[in-house]
């Protein structure tokens, strides 16, 4: 139940807390969900929409949700951007510092597989590539919701959020394929 | 007598330590009203909130393993708080206990200071700068709110015995002195400056998770009621006084305390963030103006 990090360095001990309480915490969630929006290298188009959301015009605090200034205070991270190989390590520190559960919601065409910039040298490609460096790393994430456009429309985040937290079922299932290059 | 007052002090502490949360989610409602929104779906949302914090994973950063304690530690001088609030408000009908409402004032400095230390324990830059911002703040502010709160009792209950007009003005400015002085003490805009987010991304509660953070959130909407409860003590007391010992004085206090607490909440909509020096200076201005002229007045006689 109790981890002591420090961010940067490994956790002392590993938290078991998945284990037993996940789906007590889930219920819970389904009526406050705090996010964390974090930038992994986006153009800015996507995280204007993320802005949109929390606008009284969308006004997301009416199904309990709200916006953090810390990880720490985090259940959800709206992940916009490609991952850059620069905010690799900087993306790792925010999704472990996040208490358990962890729920990720990867946003945009760049968040979802890295868009234009699938296999850039600057670039890791998304969310897909970063979770393979994040279970490398020991970082367990409970949830993942894929929301694709370029940018992402305000009402598919808040769909997102729902389909995440299992209010609504996805409209659609994705098959992930991999580019051919040449 | 004293021991059934000790009793309806600790029965009310304990019916009303769970309104501040409640309280907390009107205010969010009424708030999102004003900046015409839907708001949080419920006024339980606060609850909801605090109840998630409850079963999330605990994360403690290396060197922060005395938060958790003296977080708990703020929680419960802060519970002691209210319990002496609400006895100088069942007391006051008679004299006021001098001794009680002096402790009072030292409990809500611990609190404060406590949670501070907390944060600072965690050794984040960020909670460093907001725990040395807050502690100038409370130390300028800490002079305000002992004599508001001093000035106003004493002097509403002179009003009843010695009415003149220089009593009553001087009875209003103590209380415009406390309700400033409590106003910054809730931590409301402009003046949570410890705790600024968007500027130093949570500041003092940085690195709180899970249950500590559950526990300071909730120790800080307590403290925001002593705060309102104290301001509605200081407002009633002339009232108290006069219909001494008309039993329906303090459910009216209790309800002008929620009424205290939502008009902070609508005056912090109402206001913007400054810049963070510009919240301590012009407190310092407005402090040095009003008791210059406190103590005029009472150097002519008060």
């Amino acid at each position: 139940m109790l981890a002591v990090s420090d961010g940067g360095k490994p956790d002392l001990t590993m938290s078991e807390f998945a284990l037993n309480k996940l789906e007590e915490v889930f219920t819970k969630l389904k009526r406050s969900v705090w996010v964390f929006h974090l930038n992994t290298g986006s153009c800015n188009g996507c995280d204007i929409e993320v802005l949109d959301v929390l606008t009284p015009y969308f006004d997301v605090e009416r199904f309990g949700i709200k916006l953090v200034g810390s990880p720490r205070h985090a259940d959800l991270i709206l992940l916009t951007g490609p991952v850059t190989i620069k905010t690799i390590g900087k993306v790792v520190r925010a999704v472990k510092a996040m208490p358990r559960p962890r729920l990720v919601l990867a946003l945009g065409s760049c968040g979802v597989g890295g868009g234009i910039w699938f296999n850039t040298y600057a670039t890791l490609g998304g969310y897909p590539q970063l979770e393979k460096i994040l279970k490398d790393a020991g970082v367990e994430v409970d949830r993942v919701v894929y929301v694709p456009g370029c940018p992402v429309r305000p009402e598919a985040i808040i769909y997102g959020v729902a389909v995440l937290l299992g209010l609504l079922q996805p409209k659609s299932k994705h098959r992930r394929v991999s580019a051919v290059e040449g | 007598m004293e021991a059934l007052t000790i009793l309806l002090s600790l029965l009310f502490t304990s019916i009303l330590a769970f309104l501040p949360p409640l309280l907390d989610g009107i205010e969010r409602k009424v708030r999102a009203k004003i900046q015409s929104r839907f708001g949080p779906p419920t006024f339980l949302q606060t609850w909801y909130d605090l109840l998630k914090l409850g079963v999330k994973e605990l994360k403690i950063p290396l060197s922060g393993e005395s938060a958790a304690f003296l977080v708990m530690l703020s929680l419960i001088i802060t519970l002691i708080s209210l319990y002496a609030v609400v006895y100088v408000a069942l007391t006051l009908s008679t004299s006021i206990d001098f001794i009680v409402l002096a402790m009072l004032l030292v409990l809500v400095a611990a609190s404060h200071s406590l949670g501070l230390v907390a944060s600072a324990t965690t050794s984040n830059p960020f909670a460093l700068i907001g725990s040395y911002r807050s502690i100038l703040l409370t130390i300028l502010n800490e002079l305000g709110l002992v004599v508001g709160s001093v000035l106003s009792i004493l002097l509403g209950l002179r009003l009843v015995t010695n009415y003149s007009i220089l009593t009553l003005a001087t009875y209003l400015l103590s209380l415009a002195v406390l309700v400033v002085a409590t106003y910054v003490s809730s931590g409301r805009l402009p003046f949570d400056i410890h705790e600024a987010e968007p500027e130093l991304a949570s500041g003092t509660i940085i690195e709180f998770s899970g249950k500590i953070l559950g526990f300071y959130i909730y120790s800080h909407l307590l403290t925001r009621y002593v705060l309102s409860l104290l301001v509605a003590v200081a407002i009633s007391t002339p009232f108290t006084a006069v219909f001494s010992p008309l039993p329906a004085v303090f459910p009216a206090t209790l309800l002008l305390s929620a009424c205290v607490y939502l008009a902070y909440g609508v005056v912090a909509t109402l206001l913007g963030r400054t810049r963070v020096d510009i919240g301590v200076r012009t407190l310092f201005m407005y402090y040095l103006l009003v008791l210059t002229v406190l103590v005029i007045f009472t150097w002519i006689g008060i």
